[in-house]
């Protein structure tokens, strides 16, 4: 127990580590995703200052653009990983090692979320800095809270993608590019998630930036009246989510290992 | 336990919409011994990736059984896999953007090795293979041989018991198969409890490496024995290429009619000198001195002799019916 307990962590470590500090080297894509989360958040602030909205919404952008780069990451780096694994031909060798699967996709999940923690930071710093937009502090620790539990269902949702986009090959990349807008238009990024409508809002809460993101403004922007849910409500909610995404990305993952063994067809590029 | 892999009677068939099913493997048992180089030959779609998938745990078989280390693949596969390393040829894997040293750490964590460990280890084999100095150096910036050498320090740093090495060299340069040819004689050497199974398309390097070779073609064993074994079934007379400085084609029926039947001599021209040379085909090693003898009763000269000796390559195309370098000329597909 103790030992496959141990190769889980380093497996997660080492894997974490390709996307923390492996990253970095490519100072460009850092820079370049930076700069265009600011420039999306500054278009979505100007535009409420143009239409007379109280100061709150430009509280709730600055968190949307915080909060948005987590859900790219979960798409773009988590879901879409095995299948570019697969590519370039490395879910073979992970196949083949001892290491369990789940420890590399909670590995690049971890690292993936620090890695755009500091590009998120990095949007927020700026939002408090030039629009001067201003946060409570007095509900962090439940705000904190959320926010890790928000990530936790978030990344769980993408590894069940992960599973899902590498049985469905070659489609993944439309996929994951059909996904990305409505995504961010159900889960509230910068807009209040309530003004969807009850019957939108029962699919965008599948999302777990949507309540999460609500939850965030009830208690980070001083005045946001217009949530959808209690935040004790979101909470719960997002907790179960977590919870069952996890149940189903280990299920998927095993899965996914049996059929790639079974049809070849996962494992193998030409196949 | 004597063997470290065991094949009964192997099938993997392919399904695929809209197409016949496909019969890669169609009933193949061979062994392999610790201690063994193990060569697995046969032209594109004969079978030899299906069969290193399957022994890998990668790929599940139709029917049969295959034994790692004593361990069924199929139902014991998670105890296989710390005991196996994969290295293929051409292989990209692993992340351009990590350094070399990097790269190879990542990789031995996935088998749970402790870094101090890992480090000293990989310290070890780069500098086995001549690559410490670029230790620092990232990986999509390194030549194909290069890459080989980082992937074939890879499987080595986790210290399997059982080397699968598909196509190892292939698009390598002369040095750096040089070294990988080496290292892996070497490190099978230094513990009775290693065995490697090689697949490639070098002829030279099976006959080199492996102590023993199948011939695998359309899913079946054509033959398994060693290189020396093949060959020698090839053909059991021997041959010899002799120059002389003269001799025309009367004198040669005279000789041919004083050596007797079954000893078959063709007379041609050296391609370079122009003299006359003679291929012959001898019943028995010691026909070579009658037929010494033979030529100079009839006053030619000896220039130049060679015994000339099959290759793996000539029990290849006897038993596959085409060369190695045919199959690729006629397939696109790996």
């Amino acid at each position: 127990m103790k030992k496959k307990l141990l190769l889980f962590l380093r497996t997660l470590n080492a894997r974490a580590y390709v996307r923390i500090f492996g990253q970095m080297r490519e100072a460009t894509w850092v820079v370049a995703s930076v700069v265009g989360g600011f420039f999306t958040m500054t278009t979505y602030i100007y535009l409420y200052r143009t239409l007379g909205t109280g100061s709150e919404f430009s509280g709730l952008v600055v968190l949307g653009g915080f909060m948005t780069p987590f859900f790219m990451n979960v798409l773009w780096g988590v879901a879409m990983q095995l299948y570019w694994e697969k590519e370039m031909g490395n879910l073979e060798l992970m196949l083949v090692s001892p290491a369990p699967l789940s420890a590399f996709l909670v590995g690049l999940s971890v690292g993936g979320a620090m890695h755009t923690m500091l590009r998120s930071l990095a949007v927020l710093f700026f939002g408090i800095a030039v629009f001067k937009v201003r946060f409570t502090v007095l509900h962090l620790p439940p705000a904190l809270l959320i926010f890790f539990v928000t990530l936790f269902a978030m990344y769980g949702l993408g590894i069940v993608f992960s599973s899902l986009f590498l049985y469905h090959g070659r489609d993944a990349w439309r996929t994951a590019d059909l996904v990305m807008e409505p995504s961010n238009v159900l889960s509230g990024s910068y807009f209040p998630a309530r003004f969807l409508g009850l019957g939108l809002l029962g699919i965008a809460a599948l999302i777990p930036t949507t309540l999460g993101l609500d939850a965030l403004r009830q208690l980070l922007v001083p005045s946001f009246t217009v949530k959808v849910l209690d935040w004790h409500w979101e909470l719960l909610i997002l907790i179960g989510l977590g919870l069952v995404f996890a149940f189903i990305a280990s299920w998927a993952l095993r899965s996914v290992e049996y059929k790639a063994r079974r049809d070849a067809r996962l494992s193998l590029r030409w196949q | 336990m004597h063997t470290a892999i065991q094949v009964e009677n192997l099938t993997r068939v392919f399904n695929r919409r809209g197409t016949a099913p496909f019969h890669a493997l169609r009933g193949v048992s061979f062994d392999v011994s610790y201690g063994e180089i193990f060569g697995l030959l046969g032209p594109n779609g004969a079978g030899k990736t299906t069969t290193i998938k399957i022994m890998s745990t990668l790929l599940l078989p139709t029917s049969g059984c295959v034994t790692v280390a004593g361990l069924d693949v199929v139902k014991d596969y998670a105890h296989v896999r710390p005991l196996i390393s994969l290295i293929s040829g051409g292989e990209t894997s692993g992340y351009g953007i990590l350094t070399v040293e990097e790269q190879l750490w990542m990789f031995s964590q996935f088998y749970g090795m402790e870094t101090p460990a890992a480090r000293a280890r990989i310290e070890e084999y780069l500098k086995l293979v001549g690559m410490w100095d670029s230790k620092r150096q990232q990986m999509n910036r390194l030549s194909t041989g290069m890459r080989q050498k980082v992937n074939l320090v890879r499987g080595l740093v986790t210290d399997p018991k059982i080397l699968f090495l598909d196509e190892p060299t292939l698009g390598v340069d002369v040095e750096a198969s040089v070294i990988i040819r080496s290292i892996v004689r070497d490190w099978v050497q230094e513990k009775p409890e290693r065995s490697v199974i090689l697949t490639t398309h070098y002829m030279a390097e099976a006959d080199e490496l492996c102590s023993r070779v199948a011939i695998i073609n359309h899913g079946l064993i054509l033959a398994n024995a060693p290189p020396s074994q093949l060959k020698q079934d090839l053909d059991s007379r021997a041959h010899y290429e002799i120059t002389v400085d003269r001799l025309t084609t009367g004198q040669m029926d005279l000789i041919a009619a004083f050596m007797g039947e079954g000893n078959d001599l063709v007379l041609s021209a050296d391609k370079v000198t122009n003299s006359p040379m003679i291929v012959a085909h001898l019943m028995h090693e010691s026909d070579i001195a009658r037929l010494i003898t033979a030529l100079a009763e009839q006053g030619a000269t000896l220039e130049y002799m060679r015994k000339l000796e099959p290759t793996l390559e000539d029990a290849f195309l006897k038993m596959v019916g085409r060369r190695f370098e045919d199959e690729e000329e006629a397939s696109p597909v790996s």
